[in-house]
This record gives C-alpha cells, structure tokens and sequence, in this order.
C-alpha cells in the first residue's frame, strides 16, 4: 500500500501555522470581500471615447459625464456632444454632414469620422487587442 | 562530493516535476481567464524551504521558460505574465520566508506568493498589454484566490518538505 503511508504521514503532520499567517489569511479574505464590495462604486475609467484631429490625439473623454466638446478643424469646429453613456456629431461644417448622420457609439470598436474636417471619435482609451491566456 | 550530486539531482528532479505541472495545469478546463491553481508554486516553496532563495529561483524561471517551450507560448503575452507574476512571487516569498519561521510559516510564505504572483501579474498585464486601469478591478477576485489556493498549496508544499526531510537526507 504505497499510496496510504504518505497520507498518513500528512495527515498526522500539524499545520504549525503562526499568529501572523492567520493573520495575514483573514486580512486578506477581509480586503478581498471589502474590495469586491466597494472598488466596483468607485468607476474605474473604462468606458472613455478618444478623439482624434488629423491623426493627431486631441483628447480623451469620460463617456459618463455629458459634455459638448467642439473639435478645431480645417474647415471650422466640429461639435461632439456626450450623453448618457454615448457619443455623437451633432454638427460639423462639412458639406455632406454624413458624419452628423452617424448613429451614436457607446461600444467596443465603434467610431465617428468626419474625413473633410479629419475628425475621428474613437471608442476606448488605451486598449489594444492583444489576448492572451497565461498559465 | 556525493551530497553535492544528491543535491544536484534533487533540484533537476524538481526542476522537471515543476514544469510538468506548470504545463499540465494549463491543460485543466477552467472557464475563469484569470484563475490559476497556481500548482507549481509548492515545488517553488518546497525548493525554497528544503535549499534556499537561488535554488528556488533557479526553479521558477526555468519552469517558466521550459514550461512555456512546452505550451508553445514562449515570447507571446502569456508568457510575458507567467515571468512577471513567477519573478514577483519567488521575491516577495523569498523575503518572506528569512523573517524567520516564527513570523510566517510556510502557509503564510504561500499565501504571500499567490498574492504576489497575481499582483505581478497584474501589473505586468497593465504596463505592458491592456493599460486600462480597469483592470484593477480584478484585484479584490485575485485577493480572494490568493488566499484560497495559497492555504491549499501552502499545505501541500508542508507534506512535501515534511516527506522529503523524513526519508532523504537532505542538508539545507
């Protein structure tokens, strides 16, 4: 019986464990729950919008605080409004204004681009596309 | 001469069991991305705990990197996380474990590595692939794991020490 002999042995070892790795144990179970409970109401920018001027970035955006902000461009100023959790063009001086007629983004790889006046509004700050599972 | 080989050999041996299980728990259906076992860190302890700081180095980098020419991940962002979180884990356990066994035992040198292991993991993932500090909202599910598989690892890398020291001779 090969398998019983180590099991034996390690049932009857003691844990030995010292005052402070119980501790350190319930410290951390306490810090766990209280961050599971409250890091989450503390929003973390993770919804923002970034725009760009010419392939330049003009700036980044919290898509949770309505704001209008107007973009500097070629032709004049372009007018991106932001409003509950989305963003659009509400007006830009471009002749067509397909860009004033694009439907507003609030999700993972959506944009707005006004080409005359070289205005792009770009879903998601600071991410990029690589995944990857580590072991 | 023959303990310098016994000790040698020792350390291979655990060298090659630490990459086979770092290997084989990438094989374990686990839906939870981030999650891990983290398995071959009680080689790391034990090795920690049996020899010493450099043994036990030694050991988590070489299963990093051998473990990675297994899976095939060598050089791509798992592996650049596996090396953040490992280099992370065998420092903050090393440091650990010479406050001397009176302030942390091996449990609470396991639990700090879990921790640290994540944290590094973390870190590595938002410095160099995601950059959203979004991700910092793993951080309370990490802790929670931490703790929980580092009691779990911690336990079985004491049987481990406990064993080896009962029927080898091992010198520290």
């Amino acid at each position: 019986m090969g398998l019983i002999r180590p099991l034996r042995i390690a049932i009857k070892t003691p844990l030995d464990m010292t005052g402070i790795d119980i501790l350190l144990i319930v410290a951390t179970l306490g810090a766990a729950i209280i961050g599971i409970i409250f890091l989450p109401k503390l929003g973390l920018p993770s919804n923002q919008i970034e725009i760009y001027q010419n392939n330049r970035i003009y700036g980044r955006y919290d898509l949770r605080h309505n704001k209008i902000i107007e973009v500097p461009g070629p032709l004049g100023s372009t007018c991106v409004e932001i409003k509950s959790g989305a963003a659009r063009i509400i007006s830009s001086p471009c002749p067509h204004k397909i860009c004033v007629g694009m439907a507003p983004i609030g999700n993972k790889g959506d944009f707005l681009l006004c080409l005359p006046n070289g205005v792009l509004v770009k879903w998601g700050a600071q991410t990029s596309d690589v995944d990857a599972v580590s072991r | 001469m023959t303990d310098q080989i016994g000790r040698l050999s020792r350390i291979g041996l655990f060298l090659a069991l630490a990459t086979v299980i770092h290997t084989a728990e990438a094989l374990l259906p686990i839906t939870i991305a981030w999650f891990r076992f983290g398995f071959a860190n009680i080689i790391t302890l034990a090795a920690l705990f049996l020899y010493g700081f450099k043994e036990a180095a030694f050991i988590t980098l070489g299963r990093i990197f051998l473990g990675s020419i297994l899976s095939g991940t060598l050089g791509s962002p798992a592996f650049i996380l596996s090396l953040s979180g490992g280099i992370t884990a065998v420092a903050i356990m090393g440091i650990a474990k010479s406050f001397g066994p009176r302030v942390f035992s091996i449990i609470g040198v396991s639990v700090l590595g879990a921790i640290a292991h994540y944290a590094g993991q973390l870190f590595g993932a938002y410095e160099i692939i995601i950059k959203n500090e979004a991700i910092f909202l793993l951080a309370p599910f990490m802790l929670l794991s931490g703790a929980i598989t580092g009691v779990m690892n911690g336990i079985a890398a004491k049987f481990l020490v406990e064993r080896f020291r009962s029927t080898m001779s091992v010198r520290d």
